[in-house]
């Protein structure tokens, strides 16, 4: 299979800290890549190594078969790169924006990007700093898409949007998306986005890419298992496909990939006064997936808050 | 490509070079109105202004003979290097913009090239200017009050070759990455060194301008060498 994008055994240290550490990933041609993972996980650090702005600690990748620490010219012409927060020099007007970036291409779709701009209402004359940043992620967009790229970086690029704005520019990608021949990889912590767009996701969870998979096998494969106890309830043994395994008041929340007679088994074997099997939409599933071990709340410990905490919490 | 690139930085800098080429010229203008009898210092009520001329020490200024025109120029100039230098390259990295700019087609090499040769040359243009300007008046018969001879601005030149090597410490100050800004601004202070050194040693072209030289080529490299391998995060 044809690979646009590939990483091997990827991995950045900043000090002592690992932020992204051993990534394989392999992209084919053609797809939409939802890159996910919550703040600070490594996903715009992956991206800017990707596209050779951050330079690795080991490890490797390339995009179009050329290395990223030195990606040619003719491929940086191929790749489009919509960067955090949707940076485009404020003095400029949206058509300086425009003639800078067209100067850079041979290819430059003209229609498509008065198209674009026409359809969000963004005229020529005005001035970046004056967009809100809805307006401003729409006009990085049309400049991404206007030297019609193969491959589509986006990092977080509907972040700091509101939701009328967020549909409308993910409607345009979506159209954009089906422009045939073009891969994206699109990074977010909005699920719901990634849901709409995206047929294959990875989601990175401490800088380690925990799952590489089509989108509808991820949300049919991670399930919450929730085994009702009259007491404190026992440990959960360590098997394939766990997750995690938290306890909550007398139940015992597991999170289960690819449930099994083998999970029903060491389940049951608990003795459990129920065992409660939850389907998980995409973002549940995610949540469950990523997030570390609950930490218990005094407020929630049974305890009446005194008027005090009330009074700090109202302050805070 | 580079076009674009050159027009880019010359509006994003533009402004300051014409800023401070009207500081120039109004250093000029006072040197100019004062050097003679009758001059500026004749129109009633410009004392004060006189006074502060005369604290700068620009007041009754012989150019390129005695006076305090070559101060003003080095401190209007070492201001305008310091102002290009860190706009051109700390001015991307506040704006964010590294990241846009860097994944244009071009090789980080020419991008920084681009960058630097802009800088470079409207430095020098702006204070060659008021040096021209300056002589060109000073050349003119009836204007200087002493014999001229353009052999006179040879001081004021050797200075103003030396400039670009503020400018070029100042761009790798705002490009290099330190844990603090008191690190950061290492380059400049490096610089001071053999700027002094420079200005100071008889032998100008045996050893002032070879040292400006290999200083400049120095810190191009350091500018090219750090863009290559610094991390834009």
């Amino acid at each position: 299979m044809d690979h646009v994008i590939k990483t091997r055994k990827l991995t950045k240290y900043y000090g002592a800290k690992c932020v992204v550490n051993m990534l394989d990933l392999q992209i084919p041609r053609g797809c939409v890549y939802g890159f996910l993972g919550r703040n600070g996980t490594g996903k715009s650090t992956t991206i800017k190594m990707l596209l050779g702005l951050v330079h690795p600690t080991r490890g490797s990748s390339s995009l179009l078969g050329e290395d990223s620490s030195s990606l040619s010219a003719d491929a940086r012409r191929r790749i489009a790169y919509l960067a955090e927060g949707h940076p485009i020099y404020r003095w400029m007007t949206i058509g300086d924006a425009v003639k800078f970036t067209r100067a850079f291409y041979g290819q430059w779709n003209q229609p498509l990007l008065d198209q674009i701009l026409d359809h969000f209402e963004l005229p020529a004359k005005q001035k970046i700093r004056r967009l809100s940043n809805g307006q401003r992620a729409q006009v990085a967009l049309a400049l991404a898409v206007a030297p019609d790229p193969e491959l589509l970086i986006l990092d977080d690029p509907t972040i700091g949007l509101d939701t009328v704005v967020r549909r409308d520019f993910l409607e345009s990608l979506i159209q954009i998306i089906q422009r045939k021949g073009r891969t994206i990889l699109f990074s977010s912590h909005i699920l719901s986005d990634v849901e709409r767009v995206a047929d294959r996701i990875g989601v990175l969870s401490g800088g380690v890419l925990r799952v590489d998979c089509p989108t509808d096998h991820f949300k049919r494969s991670v399930r919450k298992i929730v085994l009702g106890f009259d007491g404190e309830p026992p440990e959960f043994p360590a098997c394939q496909g766990l997750v995690s395994s938290r306890a909550v008041g007398n139940d015992l929340e597991l999170v289960v990939v690819d449930y099994s007679e083998a999970h029903q088994r060491a389940a049951e074997a608990l003795d459990p006064r129920s065992i409660e099997v939850v389907d998980l939409n995409l973002e549940e599933a995610f949540i469950e997936y990523t997030r570390g071990p609950r930490r218990r709340l005094p407020l929630f410990a049974g305890e009446e808050p005194d008027d005090q905490s009330i009074g700090n919490q109202g302050a805070a | 490509m580079i076009r674009a690139l050159a027009i880019k930085e010359l509006r994003e800098i533009g402004w300051i070079v014409a800023i401070a080429l009207a500081v120039y010229m109004v250093a000029v203008a006072a040197v100019a109105s004062t050097a003679v009898e009758g001059g500026l210092q004749s129109v009633p009520g410009l004392d004060w202004v006189m006074y502060k001329l005369f604290q700068l020490g620009l007041y009754r200024c012989l150019p390129f003979v005695h006076g305090d025109f070559e101060g003003a120029f080095v401190i209007i100039s070492v201001v305008l290097a310091l102002v290009l230098g860190f706009r051109q390259s700390a001015g991307e990295a506040q704006g964010d913009t590294f990241g846009f700019l860097l994944h244009r087609p071009l090789s980080r090499r020419t991008i920084l090239l681009t960058k630097l040769t802009l800088g470079v040359g409207l430095l020098w243009a702006a204070s060659a200017t008021a040096i021209l300007v300056l002589a060109w008046w000073a050349a003119t018969p009836g204007s200087h009050p002493s014999p001229f001879e353009w052999s006179m601005t040879y001081p004021i030149w050797k200075m103003w070759s030396t400039i670009p090597v503020v400018y070029l410490g100042a761009f790798l100050s705002g490009l290099r990455q330190a844990s603090w800004r008191g690190t950061r601004l290492v380059p400049l202070a490096a610089i001071a060194l053999p700027a002094l050194i420079a200005s100071m040693m008889p032998m100008w072209w045996f050893f002032s301008l070879p040292l400006s030289a290999l200083t400049a080529v120095l810190l191009a490299v350091s500018i090219l060498w750090i863009g290559e391998t610094r991390d834009f995060s």
